[in-house]
């Protein structure tokens, strides 16, 4: 019954591709990490870090649980046992959150130890790890969005503290410090398995959870009498300001962030889309610092930054910014040609707001480290805001993932989908020189610039695609 | 261009032809509809109403023929500032609050006081306890009467509207029916449901296959009753000569 349950679960969650493709990267990076034994090691120890700390950060903030409608209305009402479906459950956070964050540290595991006997001791701490972090992204389901920040935070922070010399870290094992790193990894992943499977056995799919901020109106005794959201006001400005500002203003998230989760979607102001990136920039930042030697830039890590940059922040901002759209009002107030160059133009601001700060940090240090900083800083105040271009088009060209019911997003990662990460494969190379070389940098931007400019003013291809979307079935 | 005259037409559609990839779903649909007209489109699951809907409204553009609403071709802003639509299952802008649905689509489609409008609006169909309720959380039947809303926010003068009642309870079928008749539009109404179509027109358009298969008046469709057969048996039987 098990088997039968878990197959269910994991067929109605994710496409044969997805699992396809993960079977496909286990198998490798096994193969690799067997065969593989360098010996260069400092470098690869911060990759594991980096993947668990981001993965940390990831499952907690979007904490949620994989249910879908069909399981309450089909599975909830049979006569199941309810730890078969706790089980498929847990396993199907675990396939994303778990293998996700395990095949990259099986390819790059063995660089970080010497020994065999480290390397099979190294090896089960990670898989302990990764039942952490599919376990964080369940356990804080049942908290506030500040709860669930500050507890992934602070778990994030912890997990990156060896880099300055605290060892008390889970992570510790990376850095030779093996009895903290077993201590912290045990208590944590056990800790947290526990309470994800008691999330799971409590978890009520009726349970809704709000997102956005809420104002309440209170009786002089204190008691709330009203709940109002705090809205934004449509003054009387032009057509285009008021487009592009709310095109601006509200950054969509949880369509496409979770892969599978029984979430609503939703969107968050881009006030905080600012904060995190000024909270990004000053982790970036002080780690660039740390590791850049007296007087001089860490090439590597600099590209290795600009290729993440490359390959993430494009695709984080323009997945979702579709999916909450809606044709049937937007594009039949104004030529759809003309209502996308609004949005676009407030989709190129919203990347923008959010690597600005990330800049300007980087333009700071550069002034004591080096040009390859300042390359950086160029790639991500100018290029990667204009990809969006690109990649908002690839979207339109393999059909937009449009979200109708806000309660059950079931999201499916297929191969069409797929091809919204390839652009990035032609930019990467062209960012990795722009931090080499920064008067190429230069040349990058202005030429990514008028792209844009060219691109987003092109009404007319604009407006076939989007007859070509409506075709597909978006309304 | 656009004149709201009784005498002109308002809905004109001329052989237009439109594939789904090799999927034929018009097949040369032909129809003229008089300013101040109300029309129903019915038709079987699959005839191409949504889709003769999608292409009056410029949302598809037709593989051939010709059409324009108002006098001007459905793409154009022209156009655009006329009609009204709503479609059918409509979401609106999920994240958004009632209040703000009906601001921001007012204010992208040039009302001049887009907050009285909302407000109007929102009396209008008894929604001022729900106002800064998102849309998410709304029931069913709220969501509705604002997708009607957002419809006609911008006064339009043509109005599609496809399934318009779905959702609704009786009470409210009734407030919204009362709210539609006091706009002077011309109407084109898609259902599958004839008692819809009597509440909210006096001619019919049926399309089968892709094509108009009969077009008349309710008094003709009532007129073509055999041995007391109600509306809908009238109307299934048309459905099935054609078939």
């Amino acid at each position: 019954m098990l088997l039968k349950t878990l197959k269910l679960i994991l067929i109605t969650r994710y496409s044969k591709f997805f699992i396809v493709i993960l079977v496909l990267l286990l198998a490798y990076n096994i193969f690799t990490g067997l065969v593989i034994k360098p010996t260069e090691i400092v470098y690869y120890r911060y990759v594991v870090l980096a993947i668990f700390s981001f993965f940390t950060l990831l499952a907690g903030v979007n904490s949620t649980v994989p249910l879908l409608k069909s399981d309450v209305h089909f599975l909830f009402v049979s006569a199941m046992p309810r730890k078969d479906l706790i089980l498929s459950l847990f396993t199907s956070k675990y396939v994303f959150y778990g293998l996700s964050s395990l095949i990259p540290v099986l390819y790059t595991l063995p660089f970080t130890q010497t020994g065999r006997i480290d390397e099979l001791a190294g090896l089960i701490l990670s898989v302990l790890m990764t039942f952490f972090v599919t376990s964080i992204g369940l356990a804080l389901y049942n908290f506030s969005i500040r709860v669930r920040i500050a507890v992934s935070a602070a778990a994030t922070l912890w997990l990156i503290s060896p880099i300055f010399g605290f060892y008390y870290s889970p992570m510790a094992y990376l850095f030779d410090h093996f009895t903290y790193g077993i201590i912290f990894v045990v208590i944590l992943s056990a800790g947290f398995t526990y309470f994800a499977f008691r999330t799971l056995a409590t978890s009520q799919i009726e349970k809704t959870r709000v997102i956005g901020s809420v104002r309440e109106k209170r009786d002089r005794e204190g008691n709330i009498i009203v709940k109002i959201p705090r809205e934004t006001t449509f003054r009387n400005r032009s057509v285009a300001f008021n487009t592009i500002a709310f095109n601006f203003s509200r950054v969509p998230i949880y369509s496409r962030t979770s892969f599978i989760s029984r979430n609503r979607s939703g969107t968050t102001k881009i006030s905080r889309v600012i904060i995190a990136g000024i909270a990004i920039s000053i982790v970036l930042n002080l780690i660039l610092v740390k590791m850049s030697t007296s007087g001089s830039t860490d090439l590597l890590l600099s590209i290795f930054i600009s290729v993440y940059s490359v390959m993430f922040i494009p695709l984080l901002f323009s997945q979702s910014a579709l999916a909450l759209e809606r044709a049937w009002l937007s594009f039949t107030s104004m030529d759809p040609g003309i209502y996308m160059k609004y949005f676009m133009t407030g989709k190129i601001l919203q990347a923008l707001s959010f690597t600005a700060p990330i800049s300007a940090g980087l333009i700071f240090i550069s002034l004591f480290y080096g040009l390859p900083y300042m390359g950086l800083a160029l790639l991500e105040l100018v290029p990667i805001p204009c990809l969006l271009v690109v990649y908002i088009y690839i979207g339109f060209s393999v059909g937009v993932f449009q979200i109708r019911d806000p309660e059950f997003v079931t999201q499916q990662f297929n191969s069409r989908q797929f091809f919204n990460v390839l652009p990035s494969l032609l930019f990467l190379p062209l960012a990795a020189v722009s931090v080499i070389v920064p008067y190429f940098g230069g040349i990058f931007s202005a030429a990514m610039v008028i792209f844009a400019l060219i691109s987003i003013t092109r009404t007319g291809l604009w407006r076939r695609k989007a007859f070509r979307l409506i075709e597909s079935g978006f309304i | 261009m656009y004149d709201h005259d009784e005498n002109g037409i308002c809905i004109e559609m001329k052989g237009i032809t439109k594939k789904y990839d090799a999927i034929p779903a018009l097949n040369g649909i032909d129809m003229e509809i008089p300013c101040g007209a109300r029309y129903s489109l019915i038709g079987p699951n699959g005839a191409g109403k949504s889709t003769t809907l999608k292409i009056l409204v410029g949302l598809l553009k037709p593989d051939s023929g010709k059409v324009t609403v108002g006098g001007f071709d459905p793409v154009t802003n022209d156009a655009k500032r006329i009609i009204g639509y709503l479609p059918e299952d409509a979401y609106p802008y999920i994240n958004l609050t009632l209040k703000e649905n009906l601001e921001y689509i007012g204010a992208i489609r040039g009302v001049e006081d887009p907050k009285s409008r909302a407000s109007e609006l929102i009396q209008k169909l008894d929604l001022t306890p729900y106002r800064f309720t998102k849309v998410s959380q709304l029931s069913r039947g709220n969501r509705q009467k604002l997708s009607v809303a957002l419809a006609i926010v911008h006064h339009p003068k043509v109005i599609l509207l496809d399934e318009p009642l779905n959702y609704l309870d009786i009470p409210t079928q009734a407030s919204v029916i009362k709210m539609l008749d006091e706009l002077k539009a011309t109407y084109l109404v898609s259902t599958h449901i004839m008692e819809i179509a009597e509440k909210l027109s006096r001619n019919v358009i049926i399309i089968g296959h892709g094509r108009v298969t009969w077009n008349g008046t309710m008094d003709d469709l009532r007129n073509m009753a055999r041995n007391g057969e109600r509306i809908e048996e009238v109307v299934a039987r048309l459905m099935t000569d054609v078939a």
